[in-house]
């Protein structure tokens, strides 16, 4: 049996491992054997691809235990037989006292909560208290400037942090609650850091809060046709200056700002003020085709979410998110915008990456090349092809008032 | 014959070849004589499981395989060029035998079929090949060709004396032979031959003159994927000497269109690249597709034939057989016929062949 094992990226290739695991297993064959090997190694990719795809997202204890109490109708005082006495049940339920092991052990058998979700760590957004500051990424948020005059050394971090978040809310008011709702999504191939998060979300809105705006955002106004009409702006020179002001005119702020190390961001949507919509770009890859499709799939969600639960979305977009609906859509949607379906299946640029054929097809859809080169690269899934066109213009010098790592 | 307003195509006798010729109109035919190079079969390929033949047994096998497709190859140069004069070229033939076999065929069933075939021949053709090939120019007095190579020239002097031993040999003079000077991939001698051959005792006299010489690349390992341009400076080089109003006698343009001049046998398993060769006025666009794709053929012959930016140089579908092959192909990115690369050279070949034809045409 002929099997070419390769890294698994879509959920096809998850599907199709699956279905030649099943058909291996049914052989038994010899573990030392090639495809007792092959077997092995399939099962090792299928895992790290589950591991990306279906991260395990165990909620908060609290929460767990709120949830099976409102379930079983249960009142605080009966969880005493678990937890010891009234007050501890107390503390614990305000999140003041963390569980014990004996506390844990008794919840799983008495109220069939698994031990790993009880042993994981209450969240801290929802009180400001138990935030750790010193968590946050304070050396490169100060780097940047975020704290104004005031410096590390000798200042206190709390009260930093306070004044710096103190325009947008506490961290429980502008994070926390949100994330307490479920109310944000984060497609992401690696686990993105909740205060790096935080912090970079808290610069966009305050950014975008200093802007004055000629219209006031309507709903219903970003379509595929205004998206449409986005994507044309790329053929012009600055033209992701073009977009912004663009989008400025129809209140709708778009605010670019670096990522944070320990996240991995090319950009996100934060939907909570439904008078200013704030799109917040990264260009964590300084490229024309990054910029323009990162645009375009939060703008995306914008049309596609405002009215709907999620209304903060943090997108990697090196991951196919296949499995998420508002994902899936958005991709659906930005590519729609930039490269329409109908036009790329009748386009020679879906049969042969060459130059011309990106080219012909810009001209026709009237964006820029590096979009069309993009696509290209990534239906082939081969990104050796045509590296000079996306590399060619890049988007980073028309915002030099940032300081852009070397 | 012809004079300089003459092209001369320098041409395998394959199958994509005979086509592409057999595609010309009548008035392009008239401009033409092309030169017909024979080359021997390949040798089959070993059935599964089997041993590979040794060189003797493969060299047996495809000895036999030309002679039984010999007695065919009138016919073909009937079917796909008609009556007009033609150029037969034997010299990569494997044996001296097999050559002089292959003329005495080839010429005495083409004189049964009414074919006006003249031989070629080189100064270092074999005694036996030469005197076969005299024998059947007095027979059927169509004339002969003699071709030179750059080695000819290395002393004008020797040179000039083996013309005249040659001729004398054949008991032939310069106005029953026609000079053709082939310079095959040595364009970097060509204006050095073009002196040299102007020396060449009683130029005048030579029924025709003609001077070869192949521009294109041996593969296209330095195009990249999409659009290149090739100078064709085979036809820049000769189309300069007859600008030039320098010479005593100007030579008849004869080109190896779309290939690379020096013969290569195929090679097995072998996957071309879905490339489209299209002949422009002073250079060849190359249309580079990935090896084994064939759906790129459909995919740069719409590039070619649709987009605005070729409009200035495809020439639309009237223009020849190969230009209307490239829209046809163009029309429909999904269909399965994609064409092979022998439909695809065919294509190219008669694209360069019109366009060739329309150049000297054009000239005053």
């Amino acid at each position: 049996m002929k099997i070419e094992i390769k890294v698994i990226k879509t959920e096809e290739e998850y599907k199709e491992s699956l279905k030649l695991i099943e058909e291996l297993m049914h052989k038994d064959p010899d573990p030392d054997s090639e495809e007792g090997e092959k077997l092995n190694l399939l099962a090792t990719l299928v895992k790290d691809y589950e591991s990306n795809a279906f991260p395990e997202s165990l909620p908060d204890p609290i929460d767990a235990i709120l949830f099976r109490m409102e379930q079983q109708n249960l009142k605080p005082r009966d969880l005493i037989p678990y937890m010891g006495s009234r007050s501890k049940v107390s503390e614990v339920l305000s999140r003041k006292r963390p569980l014990t092991i004996s506390m844990i052990r008794a919840l799983e058998i008495g109220l069939g909560i698994p031990a790993k979700v009880l042993i994981k760590e209450s969240d801290e957004f929802r009180n400001d208290d138990d935030i750790v500051w010193s968590k946050f990424p304070l050396k490169e948020m100060e780097n940047r400037g975020y704290f104004g005059k005031k410096s590390l050394a000798n200042s206190n971090i709390k009260e930093l942090m306070e004044d710096f978040l103190r325009p947008v809310g506490t961290p429980s008011e502008f994070m926390g609650m949100a994330m307490l709702r479920k109310s944000y999504y984060v497609r992401s191939v690696r686990p993105m850091d909740k205060k790096a998060l935080t912090a970079w979300s808290a610069q966009i809105v305050k950014k975008a809060n200093k802007i004055s705006y000629p219209t006031k955002f309507k709903s219903g106004v970003v379509n595929l046709a205004f998206m449409q009409k986005v994507a044309k702006l790329s053929v012009e020179p600055k033209s992701p200056l073009l977009a912004q002001n663009f989008l400025k005119d129809n209140g709708i702020a778009l605010i670019v700002e670096p990522h944070f190390n320990q996240t991995y961001l090319d950009g996100g949507t934060i939907i909570t003020n439904k008078e200013l919509p704030v799109i917040g770009l990264t260009i964590r890859y300084d490229r024309l085709d990054n910029f323009w499709f990162t645009l375009m799939h939060e703008l995306a969600h914008i049309s596609l979410h405002y009215d709907q639960n999620i209304n903060l979305f943090y997108d990697d977009l090196d991951r196919l998110d296949s499995n998420n609906k508002e994902e899936s859509e958005a991709d659906y949607l930005a590519g729609e915008a930039l490269v329409s379906k109908s036009k790329w299946e009748n386009s020679p640029a879906k049969l042969i990456p060459s130059p011309i054929a990106a080219e012909s097809l810009a001209r026709e859809l009237g964006v820029h090349i590096a979009i069309v080169a993009g696509k290209m690269r990534y239906e082939e899934e081969s990104y050796q092809y045509l590296n000079t066109i996306v590399n060619q213009e890049k988007v980073r010098k028309y915002f030099p008032e940032i300081k852009w790592e070397k | 014959m012809f004079n300089s307003k003459h092209y001369i195509p320098i041409l395998k006798w394959k199958p994509a070849e005979q086509r592409a010729l057999e595609e010309l109109n009548d008035q392009e035919k008239e401009v033409i004589s092309p030169l017909i190079q024979l080359v021997m079969p390949q040798p089959k390929l070993p059935k599964l499981g089997a041993i590979e033949k040794s060189r003797e047994e493969q060299l047996e096998e495809v000895t036999a395989s030309f002679r039984i497709k010999l007695p065919k190859i009138p016919e073909e140069i009937l079917k796909s060029w008609g009556k007009s004069p033609a150029f037969i070229d034997f010299s990569l033939i494997y044996t001296g035998s097999l050559r002089i076999e292959g003329l005495n065929q080839i010429l005495t069933i083409g004189e049964s079929l009414r074919l006006s075939l003249i031989p070629v021949v080189n100064l270092s053709s074999d005694v036996e090949v030469r005197k076969a090939t005299a024998l059947l120019v007095k027979k059927y007095s169509h004339g002969l060709c003699l071709r030179l190579v750059p080695a000819d020239f290395a002393d004008l002097a020797s040179l000039s004396q083996e013309i005249k031993n040659f001729l004398s040999d054949c008991s032939l003079s310069e106005k029953d032979v026609d000079l053709l000077i082939d310079l095959k991939e040595r364009d970097d001698v060509y204006l050095k031959l073009i002196d040299l051959s102007q020396r060449i005792p009683n130029l005048l006299k030579w029924r025709t003159f003609i001077f070869a010489s192949g521009a294109f690349p041996i593969d296209l390992t330095n195009c990249t994927l999409g659009e290149n341009y090739i100078p064709r400076s085979d036809w820049t080089n000769w189309i300069g000497q007859i600008n030039s109003k320098k010479l005593q006698r100007y030579p008849s343009f004869a080109d190896y269109t779309i290939l690379h001049p020096i013969h290569k046998e195929s090679v097995r398993f072998f996957s071309p690249s879905a490339s489209i060769r299209y002949a422009l006025k002073d250079q060849w666009l190359v249309m580079r597709g990935q090896k084994g794709k064939t759906v790129q053929y459909l995919a740069n012959a719409q590039l070619l034939s649709q987009d605005q930016k070729f409009s200035g140089v495809f020439r639309g579908a009237d223009f020849s057989f190969g230009d209307a092959y490239i829209v046809e192909k163009g029309k429909d990115l999904k269909t399965k016929k994609t064409g092979n690369p022998a439909n695809w050279l065919t294509a190219g070949i008669n694209c360069h062949l019109t366009c060739t034809v329309s150049q000297i045409a054009s000239l005053p």
